[in-house]
């Protein structure tokens, strides 16, 4: 090193010093709390299975992040299936209707606790043929992910647990359908 | 009340933006990451330094390209779900590799007078009057940018797609500097320099309250245990809001202290016999400076974390043990008595600490009187063993290596093999092999190996201890003979622990020397390390301290 030209202050020392603390918490960090998009486009098209509850999580608390998955989902559905008024009771519809499909409940004979839930697609797409189909129920701030099989011959059907979630969301009439 | 004290530079939500993206998972490849670690590292470097300027600009270029590119291309696209250009491109399918690059842009594509093509490895966007280069190896860390600022502002994937179409010159600077904009107002509330700089300015002028400028160039001269030990003991209570009341937070502090320092002066001095622009005398520092000193002195660091994941080369707690050495390279092997403290004295300080969170005085007392069972040389002990133990690890992968006839081994061999006499034999076989060969044929030369281990009773022996070393090891990765396939990630993992092994050389070397040292004036065996015991006592109680009520 050569001692005979001096800088007359430190500030670039003094900056590289601060650069290198900030580099130095960004590396050492386990806040794993931000979504970022990505995290929001794998979840929406069912890419990324990991990080399912972060980002559903995510959604529930963070009202940038809600927007978001919103304006990707009605960028992005197939159809939709609104609220359903006046439906024949309070909860636990039998049947909901969306534009082009319909979403019908049946109680198994064997396993009360289950329920079959039967997607009927009418001029469907080819990706809902080839590909699983992915459903997203949203209800204010709690939504959730649906994944069924492809179609055959324009229908594909699913088990849920009467407690699930899910079946919570797809059955509640004030919940809105997304197909994507 | 710490804890808000040491996040005060980044705050918790930009931490967690680059944890995401270190994270984030690639949609093509589960078991890869949609980033590489490089352009995270890139990335989180030009955001600390606020040199994103650049960036911004090539950013907009490449979507640009990737919107207009797209636009007319689109109609060979198949039925199914369509995404706009910039969510197809850099999320759906993720073409952020060169090759990726490349086929994406293959056939050269012009719109509105503005042309479109690959050449050497960059992606050219010409204009009637000016061109733009990306270089496609950039891409990855493109998208990440564009991934931070979606998050900034969400809106942003829809602005650009509207505002890039057909846009000109003028157009994508307007949008850059937009970009930087939106940054920038990101980063004050995100980014607080206040703290680290009152640290940097607290080491400064203790430092020079004690010696002249000329010999703080020398880091050798003044960066030393004595200097560190009281540094401890004035600035635990002068500096405790800045974060000094840990001996071990002292030493790395003024570790990274002096290596900002002296890569700076080394910066500056070669700049200014090159005599480049900017005025650094007057304070004027400029972001791509900074980046560029910043970038030179990550370069230096050692990591190690990786060691103790699959393949597993050490253990967790090896690697702990060594994290304080390796953080504080290459000073540490300087700071040999240090290191010896923090590992004893660092360790009483920590129990104490968590015994001050319990607010539990009988507790905090006991914490304090407790003291250290382990002494100087229990720790050149520990070290020595964990030196043994990337030995061990070295001899099996020599014999991963002769395995798979990897050229590798030969490195090992060198570096591990004491026998003079037998590495003077092989070097001779092997330069008779390679005459008469002629050519450089790997193969040959391993089936050639088989012959001489019958001529030399050492090397047969030698190759035996490496397959008994294999065979001892249980950790995985080595539970069994990995794949030919699977070797890179064990050369890099040879080529870490050797440069380990190297440092640890000198460092054990130097702690025997202060140890014999410490032996040979003292009558009593460890009159230092008591004095040293109960000089901590004596700080950690005036520090922690209740009194009994």
């Amino acid at each position: 090193m050569n001692s005979e030209q001096q800088p007359s202050d430190n500030s670039l020392a003094e900056k590289v010093y601060v650069a290198n603390q900030h580099i130095k918490q960004i590396q050492e960090t386990q806040n794993s709390s931000v979504v970022l998009f990505g995290d929001l486009f794998a979840y929406i098209f069912a890419k990324d299975k990991t990080n399912t509850l972060k980002v559903e999580l995510a959604i529930k608390q963070n009202l940038n992040t809600r927007k978001q998955y919103l304006r990707l989902l009605e960028q992005y559905q197939f159809s939709i299936s609104d609220y359903q008024a006046a439906a024949s009771s309070e909860h636990d519809l039998n049947e909901r209707f969306g534009e082009g499909f319909t979403l019908k409940f049946k109680a198994t004979k064997k396993h009360i606790d289950q329920i079959y839930v039967i997607l009927i697609i009418e001029h469907s797409a080819e990706h809902h043929q080839l590909d699983e189909i992915i459903l997203h129920c949203q209800l204010n701030e709690q939504v959730k992910r649906v994944q069924f099989p492809n179609l055959i011959d324009g229908r594909s059907q699913l088990i849920l647990e009467l407690d699930s979630e899910e079946y919570q969301l797809l059955s509640n009439q004030n919940a809105k359908i997304f197909l994507l | 009340m710490t804890s808000v004290i040491t996040n005060f530079g980044v705050s918790d939500e930009l931490q967690g933006i680059f944890y995401s993206l270190r994270e984030m998972p690639s949609l093509n490849n589960s078991e890869q990451t949609k980033f590489k670690k490089h352009e995270i590292d890139n990335l989180s470097q030009s955001i600390v330094c606020r040199n994103y300027g650049k960036l911004c600009l090539e950013l907009s270029y490449f979507c640009f390209a990737v919107i207009n590119y797209q636009n007319v291309k689109s109609n060979d696209s198949t039925n199914t779900r369509r995404f706009s250009p910039l969510l197809s491109y850099f999320w759906k399918n993720e073409q952020l590799s060169i090759t990726h690059v490349k086929s994406h842009f293959k056939n050269k594509f012009s719109i509105n007078g503005c042309e479109l093509f690959l050449i050497d490895n960059v992606l050219r966007v010409g204009f009637k009057n000016s061109q733009f280069d990306i270089a496609l190896s950039r891409v990855g860390l493109l998208a990440s940018l564009l991934e931070f600022i979606v998050y900034i502002d969400p809106k942003l994937i829809n602005e650009f797609e509207s505002n890039l179409i057909a846009a000109d010159v003028t157009k994508i600077k307007e949008i850059t500097s937009d970009l930087q904009k939106k940054i920038y107002q990101f980063l004050t509330q995100h980014l607080s320099s206040a703290q680290e700089q009152r640290r940097f300015r607290f080491m400064a002028s203790f430092l020079d309250n004690l010696i002249t400028k000329e010999t703080r160039l020398d880091n050798t001269s003044w960066l030393t245990d004595e200097y560190i030990l009281n540094f401890w003991l004035k600035a635990s209570d002068e500096g405790n809001n800045l974060g000094f009341k840990l001996f071990v937070s002292c030493c790395s502090e003024l570790v990274a202290f002096q290596r900002a320092l002296s890569v700076s002066y080394s910066k500056i001095n070669a700049r200014s016999s090159l005599s480049i622009g900017d005025n650094i005398e007057a304070g004027e520092v400029s972001a791509d400076l900074l980046n560029q000193t910043l970038i030179q002195l990550q370069e230096t660091k050692l990591e190690i974390d990786w060691l103790h994941n699959k393949p597993k080369f050490l253990t967790k707690n090896q690697t702990l043990e060594l994290k304080p050495i390796i953080d504080c390279l290459p000073f540490s092997k300087k700071l040999t008595l240090t290191m010896a403290r923090i590992h004893i004295f660092g360790a009483w300080q920590a129990a104490i600490v968590q015994a001050t969170r319990k607010s539990d005085n009988q507790l905090i007392t006991q914490k304090i009187n407790q003291h250290p069972e382990k002494d100087y040389q229990l720790f050149h002990a520990l070290i020595t063993d964990v030196y043994q133990k990337i030995i061990d690890t070295l001899w099996a992968l020599l014999h991963i290596n002769h395995q798979h006839k990897q050229p590798q081994m030969f490195t090992l061999f060198n570096q591990l093999v004491t026998d003079k006499k037998l590495l003077k034999d092989l070097q001779y076989l092997l330069a008779q092999q390679v005459n008469k060969t002629k050519v450089n044929d790997i193969n040959a030369l391993f089936n050639e190996m088989s012959q001489w281990q019958l001529k030399l009773p050492e090397l047969n022996h030698t190759l035996k201890h490496a397959t008994r070393m294999f065979n001892a090891n249980h950790k995985a990765g080595f539970n069994a003979l990995p794949q030919l396939q699977e070797l890179d990630i064990y050369h890099e993992g040879q080529d870490s622990l050797l440069k380990l092994k190297q440092e640890l050389i000198h460092f054990l070397n130097n702690l025997e020397q202060l140890l014999s040292k410490q032996s040979q004036l003292n009558k009593c065996k460890d009159e230092n390390f008591r004095s040293d015991t109960s000089i901590f006592f004596n700080k950690l109680n005036s520090l922690y301290g209740v009194s009994d009520e």
